[in-house]
C-alpha cells in the first residue's frame, strides 16, 4: 500500500474516531444532564400549578376572613337582618370578588343565605352538591361555635360544575371574638376559562384528570402506576418529545380529588441534540478541512519529497546509473536525508569508478602475473637444458680425445702409451657421439621451448589488445575523470571546452581517461618545471566531418617548458622521461601505443623550449551518434 | 651420480607443469651407466688423471601436480621409517585449479614438521615478508625463483637433505643455502 493511501486512511480514521468519541462523550455526560433538567422542569411545572391553586386558596381565605370576622355578618347570622343582604350580597359583589359561590350557614348546618352565580352569564347556577336552601351535609366545611379565627379552612371540592376552590371561616365579631355564629364560605369554580388563566399564569400546559388516574406511557416506564399525592410521577414520552408529570390533588377532607397532569416539552434535550449534531457536523467539517489541509501539507512537505527519493532510488536500482541525484532543496530532515542520499550516491559513483579502475589494474596485474608465471615455467626447462648442456660440455671426453690424437701422432710417444691412447680413442668415440646426441637433444628442446615462449607472448598480445573493448565514450566524462589525475599546482588553470551534444568517441573509457590524464599530468609537470606563475592547460575538441570515417581531435595545450624538435622522437621511446624524478605516470610510449591499439593517433608539437607544447589525439567518432547530433 | 651403496633421499616435487617435473628429474637424477664404461673411466684416469667424483648420496623424486595430492603423499610418508619419508618438498605457488602453493606448504608442514620446504615459483602473489609471516617460526622455508639453475636445485636438495638427516653442512653449503634461499634468515642466523 502506498504511503499516501496509508496516511489518508490514518487521517480519516483519526477524524472519524475523534467525531465518534466526541459524540459518545457528549451523549454520556451532557445529554443525561439535559434529561435531568427536563425532569426538574416538569416537576417545577406541577409545583407552579399547585402554587397557583394555593394562591387561589389564599385569596379566598383572606376574603372569607374579611367577611366572616365582621359584626354585620355575625349579626345577619344571628338575626337574619335582610338589610345586610341588600347592602352586601348583590350580583356585583360576586363579579367584583370574582367568586361564584357565597354561603352563610348556621351552626345547625342550615343555609341562611347562599348563592352560586355564573359570572359570565351573571345568573344563578344550580349546583346540587352546594345547596342554597336546607341543611348542608358536608360537615367538613362547617365550623362549631368554639371555632376561632385560626379555624379558617381552604381546599378543593368536587361539584357538578367542576372543581371549586373553597374557603370556610367561622363567623366571629369584628374583633375576631366568638363564639362562632355559623360558617361563611366563598367558592371559586375552576372553569375552563379559569384553567386557561392559570395555564397562562403558570406557563404550564396542564390538565385535570380524574382521581386514581392510571398512568399510560409510550416507553412503558411507570405505566399503570397510581399517581401519588405528595410527589410527582414522571413519565417520558420520547415519541411525542414530551415529559408528563402527574400528581394527585386532595380535597378538603384529605381524599384524592383529581390528578394533575403537567406536560413539558423536551426542548432542552431536543435543543441539546440539535446542538450536539450541529457541533459534530461543524467538527466533521473542521476535521475534513484539517485532514485535507494536513494531507496537502504532508504531500508538499513529506510525501512528495519521499516519493521523489523513492523514485530516484528505484531508478538507480533499475538502471544502475549512479549519476542520478535527488532535486530536493529543503532545510528539514527530508532535505538532509536527500542530501545524504545524494552524497552516498556520489560516494558510490566514486567507489564504482575506483573499483572499475581497480578492476582494470587488477586485471592487468593478474594478466602480467599469469604471463610471468607461464614465461618462467617455460623458461625453466630452457635454463635446465642449457645448464645440462654446459655440464655435458664441461665433462666432455672430446678434450681428452684430442689429447689422445695428438699423442698418437707424436713419434715420441711410447708404444705402450700409444696403444693405451688408441684404446681410449676407440672407447671414447661412442661416448663423444652420445654427448653430441645429448647436446643436440638438449638444443632441440631449447628450440622447442623457445617456440613455446613465442606462443605465450603471441597469446598474451592477442588477448590484451585494447581494441577488444572499444565502446562509445562521452568525452565530457572522460575529461572530468582525467582532470582528477592532475596534481594541485598554485596558479594552474585547467579549462576544457567540449560543445554540448558533441559526438561520442569510439574508444575505451578507462584507457582514454588514462591517456588524457597522463598528457595533462605531463603538461602540469612541464608548467611546474618552467616555473610559469599562471599555468594553463587547455583542452579542446574538434570534429573532422567525413562521410566515410568521421574523426575526433582532442588537443591539450599548455604554456609549460615545451621541448626541442630534436627530442620529439625520443619522447615516444619506452621509459623516456625528461624528469629526474619520474612521476610514476604511464609515459608517452604507453599512451601512443594505447591510442594506436584503439585506432587512434597521438602527436606532440612544440615551438621550442619555453614555448609550451600541444598534444593532439585523433580518434574515431561514433557515426551513429553524429547522425543523432546532426 | 648414484652408486648402489650410496644413500638415497626422497624428494617431492609439486608443480602443475610436466616440463618442470622433467627439469627436476634432469638435475637431480642421473641414468645408470653401462658396466663397459667403467673400463674407459679407469683408462681415462690412468692417461689423464681425471677422476669421477663419487657422490655419497642420490635422490628419488616423487612428483604431483596439485597441493592436495602432495599433502596426501606426505601424509602417507610420515607413517613410514625416516628413510622412506620426504626430506625436501619443492612446491610451486600457482597450481590451478587446486589450492595455492602457500596453503599446500603450510598443510605439509603441519603434517610433517621436519620436512624442508622450498617454494619455487615463476611469479609470487606474495611478498617475501608475507611468505615469512605465513609460516610458523618452526618451519624451514626456502624460496627459489624460476627459471632455476641446476646447481641451485642440486645444492638445495643435497644440503637440505643432509641437514634433514642430521649431517653437518659444509660452510659453503650452509652459506649458499642460508644467504641465497632461506626465507627466515634471522631465525636461521
Amino acid at each position: 500500500m502506498k504511503l499516501v493511501t496509508k496516511l489518508s486512511i490514518l487521517l480519516c480514521s483519526m477524524m472519524v474516531a475523534l467525531v465518534g468519541a466526541n459524540y459518545l462523550v457528549v451523549n454520556a455526560t451532557v445529554m443525561p444532564t439535559f434529561a435531568q433538567l427536563e425532569q426538574k422542569a416538569a416537576k417545577d411545572g406541577v409545583s407552579r400549578v399547585i402554587q397557583a391553586l394555593d394562591r387561589e386558596k389564599t385569596y379566598l381565605h383572606s376574603m372569607a376572613q374579611d367577611w366572616s370576622f365582621w359584626d354585620d355578618t355575625r349579626n345577619y347570622a344571628t338575626t337574619n337582618d335582610e338589610s345586610y343582604v341588600k347592602e352586601n350580597l348583590m350580583d356585583a359583589t360576586f363579579t367584583g370578588l370574582k367568586t361564584e359561590a357565597f354561603f352563610i350557614i348556621g351552626l345547625d348546618g342550615s343555609v341562611k343565605w347562599g348563592q352560586v352565580l355564573d359570572l359570565q352569564e351573571v345568573s344563578p347556577l344550580e349546583v346540587p352538591s352546594l345547596p342554597t336552601k336546607g341543611k348542608w351535609a358536608n360537615s367538613a366545611l362547617l365550623h362549631a361555635p368554639d371555632a376561632t379565627e385560626n379555624s379558617v379552612k381552604t381546599g378543593l371540592i368536587m361539584t357538578e360544575n367542576g372543581i371549586m376552590v373553597i374557603a370556610s371561616a367561622p363567623i366571629l365579631t369584628s374583633q375576631n371574638k366568638g363564639p362562632a355564629a355559623g360558617t361563611l364560605m366563598f367558592g371559586r369554580l375552576l372553569t375552563p376559562a379559569k384553567l386557561d388563566e392559570l395555564r397562562a399564569q403558570t406557563g404550564v400546559a396542564f390538565e385535570l384528570l380524574p382521581a386514581n388516574h392510571k398512568v399510560q406511557s409510550n416507553d412503558g416506564s411507570n405505566a399503570g402506576k397510581s399517581v401519588p399525592s405528595g410527589e410527582s410521577l414522571l413519565v417520558d414520552n420520547p415519541s411525542s418529545g414530551t415529559i408528563h408529570a402527574f400528581q394527585t390533588l386532595i380535597d378538603v377532607s384529605g381524599k384524592p380529588l383529581i390528578t394533575l397532569k403537567a406536560t413539558t416539552a423536551k426542548d432542552i434535550t431536543k435543543t441539546g441534540q440539535e446542538t450536539l449534531i450541529t457541533t459534530l457536523l461543524l467538527l466533521t467539517i473542521a476535521g475534513l478541512v484539517l485532514v485535507i489541509g494536513m494531507a496537502a501539507l504532508l504531500r508538499k512537505m513529506a510525501i512528495s519529497p519521499v516519493l521523489h527519493l523513492t523514485e530516484t532510488a528505484t531508478r538507480v536500482g533499475e538502471t544502475g546509473d549512479l549519476s542520478l541525484r535527488n532535486e530536493i532543496e529543503k532545510d528539514d530532515e527530508i532535505g538532509a536525508l536527500a542530501a545524504q542520499f545524494n552524497a552516498m550516491l556520489a560516494d558510490l559513483e566514486e567507489a564504482k569508478e575506483q573499483l572499475r579502475e581497480q578492476s582494470y589494474y587488477t586485471g592487468v596485474l593478474e594478466m602480467s602475473a599469469g604471463l610471468m608465471h607461464n614465461l618462467r615455467n617455460t623458461l625453466n626447462p630452457i635454463a635446465i637444458n642449457a645448464w645440462k648442456s654446459l655440464e655435458v660440455l664441461d665433462r666432455t671426453r672430446l678434450t681428452n680425445f684430442y689429447v689422445a690424437l695428438d699423442a698418437i701422432s707424436n713419434p715420441e710417444t711410447e708404444p705402450e702409451k700409444r696403444d693405451a691412447y688408441l684404446a681410449y680413442i676407440k672407447g671414447a668415440a661412442p661416448s663423444i657421439a652420445e654427448e653430441r646426441e645429448l647436446l643436440r637433444e638438449k638444443i632441440a628442446e631449447i628450440a622447442a621451448e623457445t617456440k613455446h615462449v613465442e606462443g605465450i607472448l603471441e597469446d598474451h598480445n592477442r588477448l590484451n589488445r585494447p581494441e577488444m573493448c572499444v565502446e562509445q565514450v562521452d568525452l565530457e566524462q572522460v575529461v572530468q575523470r582525467a582532470t582528477k589525475q592532475v596534481p594541485a599546482i598554485d596558479g594552474l588553470k585547467i579549462e576544457a571546452r567540449i560543445p554540448e551534444e558533441f559526438p561520442l568517441a569510439s574508444s575505451n573509457y578507462l584507457l582514454l581517461s588514462q591517456v588524457i590524464g597522463n598528457l595533462m599530468v605531463n603538461s602540469a609537470e612541464a608548467i611546474e618545471a618552467a616555473k610559469v606563475p599562471n599555468g594553463e592547460i587547455n583542452l579542446e575538441v574538434e570534429l573532422l566531418a567525413s562521410d566515410i570515417s568521421p574523426r575526433l581531435v582532442i588537443t591539450i595545450s599548455d604554456n609549460g617548458e615545451g621541448f626541442m624538435s630534436e627530442t620529439k622522437t625520443d619522447l615516444f621511446k619506452r621509459g623516456f622521461s625528461t624528469r629526474k624524478e619520474k612521476s610514476g605516470g604511464l609515459g608517452l610510449h604507453w599512451c601512443a601505443n594505447t591510442l594506436t591499439a584503439m585506432g587512434g593517433r597521438l602527436s606532440l608539437e612544440s615551438d621550442g623550449p619555453g614555448k609550451g607544447a600541444v598534444a593532439r589525439i585523433e580518434l574515431a567518432a561514433s557515426a551513429e551518434t553524429i547522425k543523432e547530433a546532426a | 651420480m648414484t652408486s648402489q651403496n650410496s644413500k638415497t633421499y626422497k624428494l617431492l616435487v609439486v608443480d602443475d607443469e610436466d616440463a618442470v617435473h622433467r627439469s627436476y628429474a634432469s638435475v637431480l637424477t642421473t641414468a645408470a651407466k653401462p658396466s663397459s664404461d667403467e673400463d674407459l673411466i679407469a683408462l681415462e684416469a690412468a692417461l689423464f688423471g681425471a677422476q669421477d667424483v663419487q657422490q655419497p648420496f642420490g635422490f628419488t623424486i616423487s612428483a604431483c601436480k596439485q597441493g592436495d595430492d602432495a599433502v596426501d603423499l606426505v601424509q602417507q610418508s610420515v607413517a613410514l621409517a625416516k628413510d622412506c619419508r620426504f626430506s625436501v618438498v619443492f612446491i610451486d605457488m600457482r597450481m590451478p585449479p587446486g589450492m595455492h602453493g602457500m596453503e599446500a606448504a603450510n598443510r605439509i608442514h603441519e603434517v610433517d614438521p621436519d620436512i624442508k620446504i622450498v617454494i619455487v615459483t615463476g611469479y609470487s602473489d606474495f611478498t617475501m615478508d608475507q611468505i615469512e609471516m605465513a609460516f610458523p617460526p618452526s618451519a624451514d622455508v626456502y624460496y627459489v625463483q624460476k627459471p632455476f639453475d641446476g646447481n641451485a636445485i642440486w645444492t638445495l636438495a643435497s644440503a637440505l637433505s643432509k641437514d634433514w638427516d642430521g649431517q653437518q653442512l659444509t660452510d659453503t653449503e650452509d652459506q649458499i643455502v642460508v644467504s641465497r634461499f632461506k626465507v627466515r634468515r634471522d631465525a636461521a642466523a
